[in-house]
């Protein structure tokens, strides 16, 4: 009980959970369509936090997560749709099949290292989109699937508001850094940071590298599933082009990168930074300025890699600093005490 | 029952779009074999180099064969600067700093087709017709770039095993470090593999324009299927990118017309990856020395 309290008597911490909760109201003050591209950049941002376990932390770049996204996608739609199996029982298949997944593509491409394990990640998408075009029967191929059919059913969380669907994927958003900080902290995050700092080392010091790979990527597969299954309850159409999509993937891999690669808030950062931005450059002023947008963020990322190759999160470490100074807290001896105990800020 | 005529005409399609397609990989394997970089955005320099034909036959009428002559030269320098500009300072560091360096290039390309040219595709359909050759029909445009691709592979052989600079370029590619005391210029032979490369990517983005339409997000399977090739083919390995390209041609032929022309991609993926995890377990080292056993053990008397 005392741990809880002075946890939370940490700046960071109560700072953050008044930003969610004041996030979780934002619906009553914004217009539909603010609401609309903060649902999608919470999405993104998910994708982008489980990515950065495998990524960040375990330095092995994966840029094949839209396979585990387009899965759970497409399960679900699939499931519902075409088989009229509840959600519930669509999500949980849709589930054990991205798990399944992430076994079949991750036990032989763990073998590989460097560019070579990318390169494979990045072909299993590329080859999935293809095989949901193949099976069009049951994807629907390039005229894309809808989920329509199945809120004309009444599912709960399909028919959800706007709203529903927003502090949904602001729940999930929230799940998913709460995962990221326990992996961080965990054996497991520890285990694959030494991995990513010196596989051979780390082997040699009896951890077993295989093993705690496939566990992070595991966790990455779900947390990535878990992204694809609100960005289908929520949109409620799937096209192949954009749930088995190289870019996607990239995007995914690309924004935890800008953020800072292997920090808590790097991911979540990246994202806000690089989204929302192109999002509406393509929505507002059409697809020509979305590209313009996306030629700046390619310019803006080889810049980062050569000058800052930590990203961006390291310059705004003074923000931080700033709000432990400023910000109210306990006081002084007991703060001294926990913050000796707790381990340091991300 | 097979068919024989029908095979024949699967088998030379297949080779001579894969011959086009090996072409545009060989770029990659260079520059993947001598510096040892991942260059993520080599599919998207052969999608400028196809933009770049397909504007110069639209608004001057140049034959996208004749293309090449100036597609070539342009991207030669174009890959000069780009190694210059970007991957000179990542060359050094981490693989993830490589990938995610020309991924940054890779964003920069694509979109700045996608701001130019949109959605829709392009192409330059120049007009070729075909001929018959012992009742098999071939394409005169693909005869055309597969005759390019292996007079090109041709002259880049003897480029690297008949020329000092190709002596420097391959012993750059066995070790950087013994190279530079015996007086080569290692930065200066990067740039030029580099520039080499990328020439290639352009003249096999010229010639692919000329059997295909193009729309910006075929950058990406350009780049899986130059890396597939490269891949199977073995690092570095001009000859090996050829045949590879070959093979993957004929595969895609045969698959495209007796299942689908959307599961040739996922099969040869399969593939890839297959090799790829065999190659580096060492299992693949070992089934060969299998069957060389086998046809030892076959032939054992005939040997000796």
């Amino acid at each position: 009980m005392r741990d809880v309290a002075s946890a939370l008597a940490r700046p960071p911490v109560y700072l953050g959970i008044a930003l969610v909760i004041a996030a979780a109201f934002l619906p009553g003050v914004l217009a539909t369509k603010w609401v609309h591209l903060l649902i999608l950049t919470y999405i993104i941002t998910v994708a982008a936090i489980s990515w950065n376990l495998i990524g960040g932390f375990g330095g092995q770049i994966s840029l094949g997560n839209s396979v585990f996204f387009g899965l759970t996608g497409y399960s679900i739609g699939i499931l519902m749709v075409t088989f009229e199996l509840p959600y519930i029982v669509a999500f949980a298949v849709g589930m054990v099949l991205t798990v399944m997944a992430a076994l079949v593509i991750g036990y032989p491409s763990f073998k590989l290292t460097g560019h070579y394990f990318a390169l494979a990640t990045i072909t299993v998408v590329e080859g999935m989109r293809f095989l949901a075009r193949y099976f069009r029967d049951f994807t629907g191929g390039e005229r894309g699937f809808s989920l329509v059919p199945a809120t004309v059913t009444g599912d709960p969380l399909l028919n959800l508001s706007q709203t529903g669907h927003y502090r949904l994927a602001l729940g999930l958003l929230v799940v998913a850094f709460l995962m990221s900080v326990w992996f961080r902290y965990s054996k497991i995050g520890y285990y694959m940071m030494a991995i990513r700092d010196d596989q051979v080392a780390a082997s040699s010091l009896g951890i077993d590298v295989p093993r705690y790979k496939m566990y992070t990527w595991l966790l990455c597969a779900v947390l990535t599933g878990l992204a694809g299954a609100m960005y289908a309850t929520y949109i409620q159409y799937l096209d192949p082009q954009y749930m088995f999509s190289v870019n996607q993937s990239v995007l995914y891999a690309i924004t935890p990168v800008i953020g800072g690669a292997g920090t808590l808030l790097g991911p979540i950062i990246g994202t806000f930074l690089v989204f929302p931005m192109q999002h509406m450059a393509i929505t507002e002023f059409g697809g020509a300025y979305g590209s313009a947008t996306y030629m700046v963020y390619g310019a803006l990322l080889i810049v980062l890699i050569v000058y800052a190759p930590d990203g961006v999160l390291p310059k705004l470490r003074f923000i931080g600093e700033w709000v432990n100074r400023h910000a109210p807290r306990r006081a002084p001896a007991e703060s001294e005490a926990s913050s000796t105990e707790s381990p340091p800020d991300p | 029952m097979i068919d024989l005529g029908l095979w024949a005409q699967l088998v030379t399609n297949g080779l001579l779009t894969g011959g086009i397609l090996a072409l545009m990989a060989m770029g990659l394997t260079l520059v993947f074999g001598v510096m040892d970089i991942v260059n993520v955005a080599h599919g998207t320099y052969v999608l400028l180099a196809m933009y770049l034909a397909h504007v110069l036959w639209a608004f001057f009428g140049i034959d996208p064969f004749v293309a090449t002559l100036v597609v070539g030269p342009v991207f030669f320098l174009f890959g000069v600067v780009s190694e210059q500009v970007v991957i000179k300072r990542v060359i050094d560091e981490s693989i993830a700093a490589q990938v995610f360096a020309t991924l940054g290039l890779l964003w920069i390309f694509q979109n700045f087709a996608q701001l130019l040219f949109g959605s829709a595709p392009r192409s330059a359909g120049a007009g070729y017709g075909g001929i018959s050759v012992l009742g098999v029909d071939i394409q005169e445009v693909r005869l055309y770039g597969f005759v390019v691709a292996i007079v090109l592979t041709g002259i880049l052989y003897l480029f690297l095993y008949r020329t000092k600079i190709g002596l420097a370029i391959r012993a750059t590619a066995q070790s950087p470090t013994l190279a530079r005391p015996f007086g080569v210029n290692i930065d200066r032979i990067y740039t030029l593999t580099f520039g080499l490369g990328i020439g290639l990517a352009g003249v096999g983005g010229s010639v692919l324009i000329a059997t295909r339409s193009v729309v910006p997000i075929s950058a990406n399977f350009l780049l899986l299927v130059a890396f597939v090739i490269v891949t199977l083919g073995g690092l570095g390995s001009i000859t090996g990118a050829l045949t590879a390209g070959l093979g993957i041609g004929v595969i895609d032929s045969f698959i495209s017309y007796y299942i689908s022309p959307s599961l040739a991609p996922p099969i040869y993926f399969a593939l890839f990856i297959a090799v790829l995890i065999l190659r580096s377990t060492g299992r693949g080292t070992m089934i060969r020395y299998r069957i060389n056993q086998l046809f030892a053990g076959r032939t054992g008397g005939m040997s000796h």
